[in-house]
C-alpha cells in the first residue's frame, strides 16, 4: 500500500511516495536522487549503506524509510559540503583513503559522527576503530583511512 | 496472480495502543530493525504481517536504578545506549552490549531485539541469565514475569506469546560483579563462537552465590549450575576456578557448525569460563555492584 511521506535529508524535506517496508536506503537513491549511499551486503555487515538519523551513524539497508518521519537524515552529498565534512572529505583525499571508493561514502559518514560526538583531537585509535568496526573496506587496508580520520579529528572545528 | 500485499507499517505512541495493535492480528514487532528487516526480506518472517514500531513509546526506553539496586532497563533501549551507560558500572548485560555488530548496529539494535530474537549465540543473553533477570511481558490482559532461564524454548523461540510485548528487564541488586567473554575469530563485527558470562555474589571474600551462563554452547542460551555451584563457598583462588569452569562441560552440548566445531567449543568453553570468573571476581574487588 503506497503512502506520502515527508523525508528530511541533508535539510530539504523530500515528499516521497513509499511502500511500508521502503528501505531507506533505496529511498534515499530512488526517490530523492541522492546515491552516496550504497547497497552492498543488505544485511549490515559491510556498511557501505551508512548515513546519520538525527546524528547517529545507522545502516540504511536496515530500517524502513517511514521509520525516519519526524528525524532528519544526513548524507555525503550534504555533510561534505561545507563545515568538518568538507575537512573529512579532503582529509581522505589527501591521505590517499580512497581507491574504488564504494565504502568511501559510509565510512566518511561514520567519521562525521564520530567526530560529532568528540571534542576536537580527542578522538583514540580505539575510538576510531570502534567507530568504523562496522564500515568493511577491500581497497585500502584501513591505514590510510585511519591516518585521515585521525588528521580530520584533530583539525579545528 | 497478484503478490498478497505487504502489511502496514505502524508507529504507536502509547503502550496501550501499541498492545492493542499486537492484540488484533499477527504482528511484527519492530525495535532496532537490524534482524526485522533482513529476516522480512529473506522470507523468515511473514511480511504480510503488520509491522508495528515500538520506538516512539518513550516507556520502552532507558535504564533506572532503584534505591534498592534494583536496575530496570527498557526493551527499547539501544545496545549503545546500554554499553556506554553512566547508571551502572561494566557488567556482562553492558559488555555483551558492547560486542553485538558494529556502531551502526548498535545504535539500532535493541536489547529487547537481542532477547526476543532469541538466537542461541546473542551476547546479551548470557549476561541476562548470569544476573537472574526478570523479563516483563505485558499484553491487553495484563503483564507477567519469566526469568531469564525459563524465557527461552529453541533457537528464535521464546515463551513470548504473539499478543505480548516484552517491556523491560529488571535485574536485581547484587552483591558483586559480573562478566561475559567471547570467542570470535576477529575483534570486531562476528557472531559468539560461544561466550561464558559470570556473575559472583561475594561475602568477607568468600563466594556466596554464583551463576555461569554459555552462549553458542547449546540450543538456547543456558545457565552452568554445576560450574556455578562449584564456586560458592570458595575464596575464589585459582585453584578453584580453574575447577569449577571445567564443569561448564556438563551442561555444554554445542554443535559443529560453519563458526566452529562441537570439539573446538568444548576446548575453549572451561578457557572462556575462567576468564570470565577471573573478570567478574577483579570488578567484585575493584567494587562494583552489579
Amino acid at each position: 500500500m503506497t503512502t506520502h511521506m515527508t523525508l528530511r535529508v541533508n535539510g530539504s524535506d523530500h515528499d516521497i511516495a513509499v511502500e511500508p517496508d521502503t528501505l531507506l536506503l533505496d529511498a534515499l537513491r530512488y526517490e530523492c536522487g541522492l546515491t552516496s549511499a550504497k547497497l552492498g551486503c543488505g544485511t549490515g555487515d559491510c556498511g557501505a549503506c551508512t548515513v546519520t538519523v538525527d546524528g547517529e551513524a545507522v545502516n540504511s539497508c536496515l530500517m524502513y524509510v517511514l521509520e525516519c518521519e519526524g528525524h532528519s537524515v544526513e548524507t555525503v552529498e550534504g555533510v561534505t559540503a561545507s563545515g568538518i565534512g568538507a575537512v573529512v572529505a579532503e582529509e581522505f583525499v589527501k591521505a590517499d583513503a580512497v581507491q574504488c571508493g564504494f565504502c568511501s561514502p559510509g565510512i566518511i559518514m561514520s567519521t562525521c559522527a564520530l567526530l560529532a560526538r568528540t571534542e576536537p583531537g580527542a578522538a583514540t585509535d580505539e575510538d576510531i576503530k570502534e567507530a568504523l568496526a562496522g564500515n568493511l573496506c577491500r581497497c585500502t587496508g584501513y591505514l590510510p583511512i585511519l591516518d585521515a580520520v585521525r588528521r580530520a579529528s584533530g583539525a579545528p572545528r | 496472480m497478484s503478490e498478497p500485499d505487504v502489511g502496514a507499517y505502524r508507529r504507536p505512541d502509547n503502550l496501550s495502543e501499541l498492545l492493542t495493535l499486537l492484540d488484533r492480528r499477527p504482528t511484527s514487532v519492530l525495535a532496532g530493525g537490524t534482524d526485522l528487516v533482513v529476516m522480512r526480506a529473506d522470507g523468515m518472517v511473514d511480511r504480510t504481517q503488520d509491522i508495528v514500531d515500538i520506538k516512539d513509546v518513550s516507556d520502552l526506553r532507558g535504564i533506572s536504578l532503584d534505591a534498592d539496586g534494583t536496575l530496570t532497563i527498557g526493551a527499547a533501549t539501544s545496545l549503545q545506549e546500554l554499553a556506554k551507560t553512566p547508571v551502572i558500572p561494566p557488567n556482562a548485560i553492558t559488555d555483551g552490549a558492547s560486542l553485538v555488530g558494529g556502531w551502526q548496529t548498535r545504535a539500532r539494535g535493541t536489547i529487547g531485539g537481542n532477547i526476543c530474537r532469541a538466537s542461541p549465540a546473542a551476547d546479551t543473553l548470557p549476561g541476562v541469565l548470569a544476573a537472574d533477570a526478570q523479563l516483563e511481558l505485558a499484553s491487553t490482559t495484563g503483564t507477567r514475569l519469566v526469568p531469564g532461564h525459563a524465557f527461552f524454548t529453541g533457537p528464535g523461540r521464546t515463551v513470548r506469546k504473539p499478543n505480548e510485548l516484552l517491556t523491560r528487564i529488571i535485574v536485581p541488586a547484587s552483591l558483586g560483579a559480573s562478566a561475559y567473554l567471547r570467542f570470535t575469530y576477529r575483534l570486531a563485527m562476528d557472531l559468539a563462537v560461544v561466550g561464558v558470562a559470570a556473575h559472583l555474589d561475594i561475602k568477607n571474600g568468600r563466594c556466596v552465590a554464583a551463576r555461569v551462563a554459555l552462549s553458542a554452547a547449546a540450543a538456547t542460551p543456558v545457565l552452568a549450575p554445576d560450574a556455578a555451584d562449584a564456586l560458592v563457598g570458595t575464596e575464589l583462588d585459582e585453584p578453584s576456578i580453574e575447577a569449577a569452569a571445567q564443569l561448564v562441560l556438563n551442561t555444554a552440548t554445542p554443535i559443529d557448525d560453519g563458526r566452529g566445531s562441537r570439539a573446538h567449543r568444548r576446548t575453549v568453553l572451561p578457557v572462556l569460563a575462567k576468564r570470565a570468573i577471573g573478570i567478574a571476581l577483579e570488578r567484585a574487588r575493584e567494587g562494583h555492584r552489579r
